[in-house]
């Protein structure tokens, strides 16, 4: 069943209006390809000592921000339409100024301009994109943009539509020709049998990072861990652990993101960066977006961010803290306690408190592996009096920056072991007990690992525990990009949600079905899921 | 799919008049049928009790956030769920409704319960259909309504808050009194959009209902709050309406309300809907006023009452429930002292458990082929072992210490405790699941029925909630 028309952004207000990114009505194409080639001279935030991490907006050539003179918001609109995770089609719906579009594209022939990644070298425009390849999912992060038009040549992503960086960089390896080497069935086969060898000699083996994979490969995982006597874990355990104790401790108050997007009228990211993580975040959910209450978008909302470091969030706060993890406990008691002696001092926390007696609905979205005990603690605790006042309401939302389907794998560890940690068949009672009782998960007695790539180098040895980097290791790579030197064994997979479907979670907990990309190059490479059974299969 | 035949059946079904005589049921193809010459298998039921597989009317078994619940405060899997119900000799359960952003998590969440037929029904939320209750544009809202139905994959519609309000000033004139808003539904002429579910509330029970058959009170249990609620529903009935009630038995259960307040172990939910839902763990103990309510309107039915007894408890919250409750029902010896002198001449006979558990849920939720085991229904039978266990001894300590005003006049047979709580066997759509007590190992065929109605769930692209949605409409429809 199709809409006939799109639902999603397409009542976005115009956050752009200063930088002069806004497509009007009776523009011409060639206006508008001129400006997104030679965008307004940028003001690199580099100069003020940023150091953008790998997925930062700004880490492509060509972009910077404009200084801000002040913040507030004014502020809020100084960026531009790309450093935002947005893309010309939104611009020009809201250029258009229509309640709706009779799809994400038009024969205007446009592309994304001076984005390095998603240009089109070859100057092709859009028109030419085979029609089911309109409004894909993204699963990149746990957005799950569904407004994603690819193009693809020989069966490789030539160019994408409203694809934002995390999104990009996601399907970034199926881009080139030589993503793998050519998987045949009798070396996977291989392969599998020589996993299922190392694991099942080394147990109790660890399932770590199912938390990128679809449903089924979770599930797979789950089974696989069964079948070895192990442990099956996110990568974040430790941190969901941690939260969910809160929760069980002080109750909780949450929101699906349409109530965000509807209500909210003070957003704040604690200790988490969309533009980082989850670039359209903004612009779909909780800023830009116009809702049923906010119907004027930003300009109906408050943005608030409390971070160690600079970044382009800051110039579309209107309340900014940049302040180390130890003092977020101050910050939070001023906030809860604004009438008491003030121990916490900041130029925008009388702003911050008067948002905060103003509003009638906040959203505050937490990373709770950059937390710690006491801030989760005090977070709640504040969520609980703001929401017992019966004034206003106050709603957590954790935004995970690992794990692209993490609330999937919550999910079906709730619904089969009661705890969202995980779970443990080594009879140890560690991850399972981890989340009920709150103790400590312990991963002392793993002795090896089979690990699940997310991108980048996360299969690496580095990036893990210290405990666990000297253990066997098998490397489930959908990615392709882990040398195989990294891992005892690395096997390649197919990148579910484009080189194979399944069902993702966003991040409030809504489940949807993403049927993958046709017409993607045959690699030989089959689903995680499968080559998770199959290694079960094998098992002595 | 085998004949089975079952003999010594002492069945109970109200709508073919059956009282309990002995005869013997046919069923072939999934369905009760025509005595066959040549049945595959004979099940003896050796004069025990036959019923129609039950149907719980009313349970919290699937909604956003019941699986951090189950961590929370040990809510059962849907595995345990489909087996608790089972046990019970059920054949379907119906969770209260689901809004259409949430609509694919509970049909997921539906879809993993075993053993067990489910449905739903779809939210009205006022903020997108009130316009056309505002202006009176019954075609408008009767097309939406459906088209609500169809793409949440839902039963009927039912109406979780009966008013508007809201906070911000520039948004005042979309307010709606509930009175408008029941005025309304009760004109409504779409025989498929009625009867229109109402999310029980003390709010409700005050409100002055109009065309009280068009209307069906779920969750009436936890509405009674007071001796006023009490002659509320009571008269509501008397009108004509149906409801369900759950019977409360002092034990902690999950319950659902509308409240936005925060407590420790308290899960606080906006879900797309006008109000927020809060979960959390309510302890009644049998002597406390809610728990007794119920009880007390149960006493009060009439032979012409639509009301249905639901199996989870009074707020919908604990499956299976009505194991424990129905030994109160049905031997009086069971009832606890707090009950006791609550329910002086009372009785409650397997008749009157068939009417309240088989038939008027059936008849709410609109299954003609459920809830009676006339020629056609489907093959949905549980049968009882009122013999089984050593309840006797203890049954009769118990009658020993119960006062005389208690005891109806021929108290009727008393039911050893367990009697009602697992049945002796189970068959639904013609596949044994329990027999001689226990679980034969088969899954027998299950689904999430839905309204089988013309509908375009397009219809709601005229709504607010198309407007604001964060995706893509197709990617949050309910596929059949």
């Amino acid at each position: 069943m199709r809409s006939p028309r799109h639902a999603g952004e397409s009542r976005h207000p115009e956050p752009l209006e200063k930088t002069g990114f806004r497509v009007k009505p009776g523009m011409t194409e060639e206006q508008v390809r001129l400006f997104l080639r030679h965008p307004p001279p940028p003001v690199a935030h580099e100069a003020r000592g940023s150091e953008p991490g790998p997925c930062h907006a700004d880490s492509l050539p060509g972009r910077g921000f404009p200084e801000s003179p002040s913040r507030g918001p004014g502020a809020a609109v100084e960026l531009s339409a790309l450093q935002l995770g947005m893309t010309f089609t939104e611009n020009r719906r809201r250029g258009a100024g229509s309640g709706g579009d009779a799809g994400p594209l038009s024969s205007t022939g446009l592309s994304a301009g001076d984005d390095g990644c998603r240009t089109d070298p070859a100057g092709e425009g859009f028109a030419a994109i085979d029609p089911a390849m309109h409004n894909q999912i993204c699963t990149g992060c746990s957005c799950l943009c569904d407004d994603i038009s690819f193009s693809l040549r020989d069966g490789l992503p030539l160019q994408a539509l409203n694809l934002c960086e995390t999104g990009w960089k996601r399907i970034e390896p199926l881009r080139t020709a030589e993503r793998t080497d050519p998987v045949t069935p009798e070396k996977l086969r291989g392969e599998i049998r020589l996993a299922a060898r190392l694991l099942a000699d080394n147990g109790p083996v660890l399932v770590l990072g199912a938390d990128s994979l679809d449903e089924a490969g979770i599930r797979a995982s789950r089974r696989l861990a069964k079948a070895l006597g192990g442990l099956c874990l996110p990568r974040p355990f430790e941190a969901i652990r941690r939260f969910h104790e809160r929760v069980r401790r002080f109750g909780w108050a949450t929101a699906l993101l349409d109530d965000v997007r509807d209500r909210a009228d003070l957003v704040f990211f604690w200790r988490a960066d969309p533009l980082r993580t989850h670039h359209r975040h903004l612009s779909r959910y909780s800023f830009f977006a116009r809702g049923r209450c906010t119907e004027r978008g930003h300009q109906d909302r408050k943005l608030a961010a409390v971070l160690e470091d600079q970044g382009p969030l800051e110039t579309l706060c209107h309340h900014f803290f940049r302040i180390p993890p130890e003092r977020d406990a101050d910050l939070l008691d001023a906030l809860a306690n604004p009438s008491a002696p003030a121990r916490f001092e900041h130029r925008d926390l009388p702003l911050l408190a008067g948002s905060v007696q103003r509003a009638a609905f906040i959203a505050l979205f937490v990373d709770p592996e950059r937390v710690g005990d006491d801030t989760l603690d005090r977070l709640f605790r504040w969520s609980a009096a703001l929401n017992n006042e019966g004034i206003r309401r106050h709603v957590i939302l954790p935004l995970w920056s690992a794990g692209t389907n993490m609330e999937g794998f919550c999910q079906v560890s709730l619904e089969t072991c009661a705890t969202p940690c995980g779970w443990d068949f080594s009879g140890q009672g560690v991850a399972g007990d981890g989340g009920n009782r709150g103790s400590e998960i312990s991963l002392q007695g793993v002795r090896s690992l089979l690990l699940v790539a997310a991108g980048d180098r996360t299969g690496a040895a580095e990036t893990l525990p210290g405990s666990l980097r000297d253990k066997p290791r098998v490397v489930l790579d959908p990615f392709g990009t882990l040398p195989l030197e990294q891992g005892d064994l690395v096997i390649r997979a197919a990148l579910p949600g484009f080189e194979c479907g399944g069902v993702f979670w966003r991040a409030d907990g809504l489940p949807f079905e993403v049927p993958g990309l046709k017409g993607l190059r045959d690699r030989g490479l089959v689903s995680p899921e499968t080559v998770l059974s199959e290694i079960a299969r094998e098992l002595p | 799919m085998e004949k089975i035949r079952i003999r010594n059946a002492a069945v109970y079904d109200p709508s073919q008049g059956w009282r309990g005589e002995l005869r013997e049921l046919d069923l072939a193809n999934g369905r009760v049928c025509r005595p066959s010459a040549d049945p595959d298998r004979v099940i003896d039921a050796g004069g025990r009790p036959v019923l129609a597989g039950g149907i719980e009317p009313c349970c919290w078994a699937a909604a956003p956030g019941l699986a951090l619940f189950r961590g929370l405060a040990g809510f059962p899997s849907p595995e345990d769920i489909g087996r608790t119900y089972a046990r019970l000799g059920y054949v379907h359960m119906h969770h209260p409704f689901t809004g259409l952003l949430t609509a694919r998590l509970t049909r997921r969440g539906l879809d993993l319960i075993p053993y067990v037929d489910t449905s739903t029904c779809a939210a009205v939320d006022l903020r997108d259909l009130g316009p056309v209750i505002r202006a009176n544009r019954f075609e408008d809202f009767r097309r939406q309504a459906r088209g609500l139905i169809r793409a949440a994959g839902a039963l009927g519609v039912v109406l979780p808050f009966p008013h508007l309000r809201h906070r911000e000033r520039q948004h005042l004139q979309k307010n709606l009194s509930s009175g408008k808003v029941l005025s309304f539904l009760s004109r409504l002429e779409d025989p498929d959009l009625l009867p229109v579910h109402l999310w029980a509330s003390p709010e409700i029970l005050h409100q002055e209902i109009p065309g009280a058959d068009r209307f069906h009170l779920c969750g009436l249990a936890a509405a009674l709050r007071d001796p006023s609620s009490l002659e509320r529903a009571a008269a509501f009935l008397d009108a004509g309406g149906s409801a369900d009630l759950g019977l409360g038995t002092g034990r902690d259960e999950l319950a659902v309300e509308s409240a936005s307040g925060m407590e420790p172990g308290t899960l606080s939910l906006d879900t797309g809907l006008a109000s927020t839902l809060q979960w959390r763990v309510r302890s009644d103990p049998a002597g406390s006023i809610s728990c007794r309510a119920g009880w007390k309107l149960l006493a009060r039915a009439k032979p012409s009452w639509r009301l249905a007894l639901g199996a989870a408890g009074p707020a919908g919250g604990r499956p299976g429930s009505l194991g424990e409750a129905a030994a109160w029902l049905l031997a009086p010896a069971w009832r606890p002292p707090e009950l006791r002198g609550l329910l002086p001449g009372f009785s409650f006979d397997l008749e009157e458990y068939a009417l309240r558990t088989r038939l008027q849920p059936a008849r709410i939720l609109g299954f003609d082929d459920l809830g009676h085991l006339g020629v056609g229904a489907r093959a949905c039978v549980a049968i009882y072992d009122l013999a089984a266990g050593a309840g006797g001894a203890d049954l009769a300590r118990a009658s020993a210490l119960m006062p005389d005003d208690d005891l109806p006049p021929g108290a009727g047979p008393v039911f050893p405790r367990a009697a009602l709580r697992e049945c002796w066997c189970l068959i639904k759509d013609g596949v044994p699941v329990r027999e001689e007590g226990r679980f034969t190992g088969r899954l027998p065929p299950r689904r999430t029925r839905t309204r089988d109605l013309e509908a375009n769930a397009q219809e709601l692209a005229r709504t607010e909630a198309f407007q604001s949605l964060t995706v893509r409409a197709e990617n949050l429809w309910v596929d059949d």
